[in-house]
């Protein structure tokens, strides 16, 4: 690998103050991002994934209590959000500011960022507007995001984190609050911008199908950790992890209609506001040996392909 | 018979030179407008028309009576009539008048206004005249300056005397005759021949008075004129002095909370004296009609139950006097303080009421009674909370009604839709202007501070008609030392402390006080210090 | 038609129905009270049954109040809105008399409420749990808890009693006779402390709406996503934290903008101000129908179009309300 990784991320721990102690949202995530590349985080809701986007993006609340070490070597400076990073959240029907209208929110990076007048950004907005699929667009640019369908928002809100330029889209489940119709389009959409633009791409979900349409490279989260990571066609096709593999089963039987929002897997996940002691997964895994709850599995493989499970420790 | 002759210039020299009690061998100092409080400002300002005090309040000072009341002997001094004399048979009095007063509009004053006025206005539509002046038949104005009332029955004089301040405003005939004088429009743009002449009003706002150059009593007045601010917030009018930009607030405008702070300001004063002659009395109202009320027994256990001392020093913080009767002391030519009284003594009270039959039952009530504070005054409604507990002691269970003005009214005096009330009747220098009427029986439901209360005694009727057409004063007096006997014995009504009001002024307002009924008389000889 | 037209006009077309249930609502409130206007009036004077009777027929008390209320009815279809009994003077004089000083007051308490309120607010809602906030929302606390009599007090003893830079009470200088510009300020001198006391209490209510509105903003998902874009603090602030918090506080306006109107009976009997508030009072005090109905007429009317005006601004302010809907 010679490329200069766009993103580096060691040990990253989270944790958030509560009553009675601390609630980890990420126990020691390590990630290497390349440009253009694009990643899915997957895993049950709880398990670090939107934490992990939010801290990539700078966005974690004031109180949250961060360790570990955030690199954009291929950057070589802090990243600014909006400049750098674009985000799209999950639900297009509170992330859009609903007393303004949709041209001025697209063009506000541009306006800030850009160092343009607001009538070039608003030109720019119309014209992204067009792109994401918004017709039409001059006419509509005006209209405040009430008057949009969920699919029609959440294309502004890709429409919102692209407008600067940035070399990374991070975006947080995009497509769940969505209709299956619609989260094909917006999969889609996300698809060909990230190719023209050639943005790297951190994309989170629960469901391994949106992973494995729009993903390189797939990482497994449980518990605030990584613990399975591999490009996309090795992670679904031959799972190492017993909880990677509990993950696909579930989607894998919920893939016919109706979906569930959400993969069941048997049991729950660890306490966030207990210390872990072994394989955070152990209490639940079906191959769990004695050794799995006292010793703590290492990563077996490479940073991009490898797994922390002591079934396949050497 | 009376006769009393004062000269004018004496008159005027004796009433600049004789305040009570502040005696300071200045000279007035002409100029000067004083800035007063108003707290109302009546629909209709004609104090021919309206004898009340928030009338007279304004209009005394543009519109005179025929007589003012004065400290001293007699109790009287002149204004537009210089003396007057009643027949022996009673059935006229004559009054000679000034014949060198001009009204402001400039037309001369006469026995035709006062024929005019007495005929039709006192005893056609004045609230208080039409009752007093039934009698009067006809006036005769034989030359300008002389006017014989004439009554269809024997009218003391002595009373009409004493009714000349409040009654007996003269407005001229020449603007009122052939008017329907209700609707006149002269009864809010005064004419009269008083030493201040009505400039405006500006509702909401302001009166506005000035000096009359043409005064009949001149070199009177000193002050230039009179502005009544009206402030209806007690507590404004208070600020207001304190900052400066009032000279004077009267009728206790100002809270008697607030008056130790402001008689504590240098250069303000508290002033007690000048309402003798409308005096007060804070009365427990009682429903004769209620069976337990009926019975003198639970009305005395009820007025042992009071005591006035307390009543004076927490709701009147030492301003009042405990009553003995219906008449003030004040009062020297009626007042008798020989009368039953009834001290204050809960064991007493509870004795009588269990003699009457009213024992405490399992609760310790032993019966309840819905009481209603008449909400005229701060002192009623606190008198109300007051009663509520005194009565508790002696085992009666009264439960407060508290209404506005027009609820207190309707329910007390037209529906008796009461058990107890708390009154606050004013004495009008006669016991037969408004007191007796609160004794006396057979009066139409409706009328207000009358005897509404059920009660209904033949002597006390009996003594009431006698006093009214006594001729004598001496045998009139001694009749009407026997209404206060029977009223404290029978005890319709309680009449617990009487009360006059304060003035707060500023200490350069000078001759404050003048007569006992100075805030609402001509202020003609009222000046202001540089 | 614009949907603002629309709304206007489907808004006056059901005026007439609001205006018609508070001049029912009027009569019969002051018929339920005990007691008339001659009651009211003798209660302060006295008098015989003789003069309590003809009062009552010249003051028409002595029909019925079927008969009384169609009359005034129909005086009010010639647009006579009746002669108050209290004043003895035509009420549309008297309406019109006080209108103007009242609406001075209630928009000049208003835009200080506003001010001050607005301000108060943004600085605590501008940065929540900072300490700007807690100093400002301990300013509001303060300003919430004092009743605007006592509020009213407290400034007169300080700049009329004390300091002596304003009047204590009263509209203008009596005597005075000023002209043109100095009249104009005379009135503004008369009017700083009952403007002040009336606004200072909503000054609190707004600003609590108002913070309370930039709280929740800061808390919306579309902050923290506009946050992701990068833009600075100050746009963020105004044009998405505050601009969203306008949305409620409009509302509280449109809400107490007529009660400020019609229900400043305090501050304008502290003040000695003549306005509607006290005039309102005093005919149900002194049972004064054709007064009350007048006030509470111009009330409503100003209500009506204070509503209006919120509405409008409503469909500025947040384009989610839409204007137009159904015009049943």
């Amino acid at each position: 690998m010679s490329t200069i990784p766009l993103l580096s991320v060691r040990a990253l721990r989270v944790c958030f103050a509560a009553d009675k102690g601390r609630i980890w949202a990420l126990r020691g995530f390590d990630f290497v991002l390349d440009p253009g590349e694009r990643v899915a985080l997957v895993g049950e809701s709880g398990a670090g994934k939107s934490t992990a986007l939010l801290a990539i993006a700078g966005l974690l609340d004031r109180q949250a209590q961060v360790e570990g070490t955030l690199d954009f070597p291929a950057l070589g400076r802090r990243p600014i959000p909006g400049k750098d990073i674009g985000f799209v959240f999950q639900d297009p029907f509170s992330s859009l500011d609903p007393v303004m209208d949709v041209a001025t929110q697209i063009a506000e990076p541009i306006r800030f960022h850009k160092d343009v007048s607001w009538r070039v950004a608003r030109a720019q907005a119309v014209a992204l507007l067009r792109r994401v699929g918004i017709e039409p667009a001059g006419a509509r640019a005006r209209d405040v995001p009430h008057r949009f369908s969920g699919g029609e928002r959440q294309r502004i809100a890709i429409a919102i984190a692209i407008a600067a330029g940035p070399k990374l889209l991070l975006a947080d489940e995009p497509t769940s609050a969505l209709d299956t119709a619609t989260q094909a389009q917006i999969l889609d959409l996300l698809d060909s911008l990230v190719r023209e633009r050639g943005m790297a791409l951190v994309l989170v979900t629960h469901d391994p199908a949106v992973a494995a349409r729009i993903a390189d490279r797939i990482l497994v989260l449980y518990a605030g950790r990584c613990v399975e990571a591999g490009p996309s066609a090795r992670v679904l096709g031959a799972p190492r992890h017993p909880y990677t593999r509990a993950l696909l089963a579930a989607a894998l039987s919920l893939a016919r209609p109706p979906p569930r929002p959400l993969p069941e897997i048997p049991g729950t996940p660890p306490d966030p506001e207990a210390a872990l002691v072994g394989c955070s997964f152990a209490p639940r895994c079906a191959f769990a040996q004695p050794h799995c709850r006292t010793f703590s599995p290492g990563w077996t493989g490479t940073p991009r392909d490898g797994v922390a499970c002591h079934l396949f420790s050497p | 018979m009376t006769l009393r002759r004062r000269e004018l210039l004496a008159c005027s020299l004796l009433s600049a030179l004789a305040p009570a009690g502040i005696a300071r061998a200045e000279p007035p100092r002409r100029g000067g407008v004083l800035v007063v409080a108003a707290d109302t400002e009546p629909r209709n300002l004609n104090p021919a028309l309206v004898a009340s005090n928030g009338v007279f309040f304004v209009a005394s000072k543009v519109i005179e009576p025929l007589a003012e009341m004065a400290y001293g002997q007699g109790g009287l001094e002149p204004r537009l009539a210089l003396a007057w004399e009643g027949s022996p048979d009673g059935l006229s009095v004559t009054f000679r008048l000034r014949s060198d007063v001009r009204f402001h509009d400039g037309t001369p004053f006469s026995s035709a206004d006062v024929a005019f006025c007495a005929l039709e206005l006192w005893k056609k539509h004045q609230n208080l005249g039409r009752a007093f002046f039934k009698d009067l038949e006809a006036v005769d104005t034989p030359d300008p300056s002389t006017a014989i009332l004439r009554f269809s029955a024997p009218t003391p004089v002595q009373l009409v005397a004493n009714a000349l301040p409040a009654l007996t405003a003269v407005v001229p005939r020449h603007l009122f005759a052939g008017t329907d004088v209700l609707t006149n429009p002269h009864n809010q743009k005064l004419i009269g021949t008083g030493p201040f002449r009505f400039v405006e009003h500006r509702p909401g706002q302001f009166y506005r008075l000035e000096r009359n150059p043409d005064y009949w009593g001149a070199p009177l007045p000193w002050l230039d004129g009179i502005v009544y601010r009206v402030l209806p917030d007690r507590g404004a009018i208070a600020a207001a002095l304190e900052a400066g930009e009032i000279d004077l607030a009267a009728f206790s405008a100002v809270p008697l909370a607030d008056l130790k702070r402001l008689a504590a300001v240098p250069g303000i004063a508290v002033i007690d004296k000048g309402y003798e002659g409308i005096t007060y009395q804070l009365t427990v109202e009682i429903n004769h009609r209620r069976k337990e009320l009926s019975d003198v027994r639970v009305r005395r256990a009820i007025a042992h139950a009071i005591d006035r001392e307390f009543v004076v020093r927490a709701i009147f913080l030492g301003w009042a006097k405990p009553a003995t009767g219906p008449v003030p002391r004040f009062d020297t030519t009626f007042f008798t303080d020989e009368v039953p009284s009834y001290p204050f003594d809960r064991k007493r009270a509870e004795a009588l009421l269990d003699e009457a039959g009213y024992p405490r039952q399992a609760d310790g009530v032993r019966f309840r009674v819905d009481l209603l504070p008449a909400p005229w005054f701060e002192q009623t409604r606190q008198m109300g909370e007051y009663l509520r507990e005194a009565l508790k002691a002696i085992g009666i269970e009264a439960r407060l009604v508290i209404k506005d003005p027009a609820g207190h009214q309707k329910a007390v005096y037209t529906d008796h839709a009461f058990d107890l009330a708390i009154g606050s009747p004013v004495y009008r220098n006669d016991p037969a202007i408004s007191t007796t009427i609160l004794y006396e029986s057979g009066l139409p439901p409706g009328v207000p501070f009358s005897n509404q209360y059920g009660y209904a005694n033949p002597e006390m009727d009996a003594v009431i008609r006698a006093a009214a057409r006594a001729l004598d004063p001496a045998e009139r007096a001694a009749l009407y030392r026997r209404f206060q006997k029977l009223a404290m014995e029978d005890l319709p009504l309680i009449p617990v402390c009487e009360f006059t009001f304060l003035t707060v002024a500023r200490t350069r307002v000078r001759n404050v006080a003048t007569n006992p009924r100075w805030a609402v008389s001509n202020w003609a000889d009222c000046w202001l210090e540089s | 038609m614009s949907p603002g037209l629309a709304l206007v006009r489907r808004r006056l077309a059901h005026a007439p129905l609001v205006l018609a249930l508070v001049i029912t609502g009027c009569f019969v409130l002051l018929e339920a009270a005990p007691g008339d206007a001659v009651d009211a009036y003798v209660a302060s004077l006295g008098g015989d049954a003789g003069f309590l009777h003809e009062l009552r027929a010249r003051w028409g008390l002595d029909k019925t109040p079927w008969t009384r209320f169609l009359l005034y009815l129909a005086g009010l279809a010639t647009g006579d809105l009746g002669i108050s009994l209290t004043f003895n003077r035509p009420v549309r004089a008297l309406l019109l008399e006080r209108l103007p000083i009242t609406l001075l007051l209630a928009f000049s308490a208003m835009a200080v409420a506003l001010l001050v309120g607005g301000i108060l607010g943004f600085l605590a809602g501008s940065r929540p749990g900072s300490l700007r906030d807690r100093l400002a929302s301990a300013c509001v606390l303060a300003l919430n808890a004092t009743p605007s009599f006592w509020l009213g007090i407290v400034l007169v003893l300080l700049f009329a009693v004390r300091l002596r830079w304003l009047p204590s009470a009263g509209i203008e200088t009596i005597g005075a006779d000023y002209r043109g510009l100095a009249r104009l300020c005379d009135l503004a001198r008369h009017m700083v402390l009952p403007v002040l006391t009336l606004g200072l209490v909503y000054a609190a209510l707004y600003a609590r709406v108002l913070r309370a509105g930039m709280v929740e903003a800061w808390r919306s998902d579309f902050v923290r996503a506009a946050r992701a874009k990068g833009i600075p603090r100050r746009r963020l602030l105004f044009a998405h934290v505050a601009r969203n918090a306008l949305v409620p506080l409009v509302t509280v306006v449109g809400v107490h903008g007529a009660s400020m109107v019609g229900g400043s009976v305090v501050v304008e009997s502290l003040f000695a101000v003549p306005g509607l508030g006290r005039l309102a009072f005093e005919a149900v005090i002194y049972r004064d129908p054709a007064l009350l109905v007048g006030v509470v007429l111009v009330c409503a009317l100003l209500v009506i179009i204070l509503n209006l005006a919120v509405d409008l601004l409503y469909g500025w302010l947040d384009p989610r309300i839409e204007l137009a809907d159904s015009p049943s």
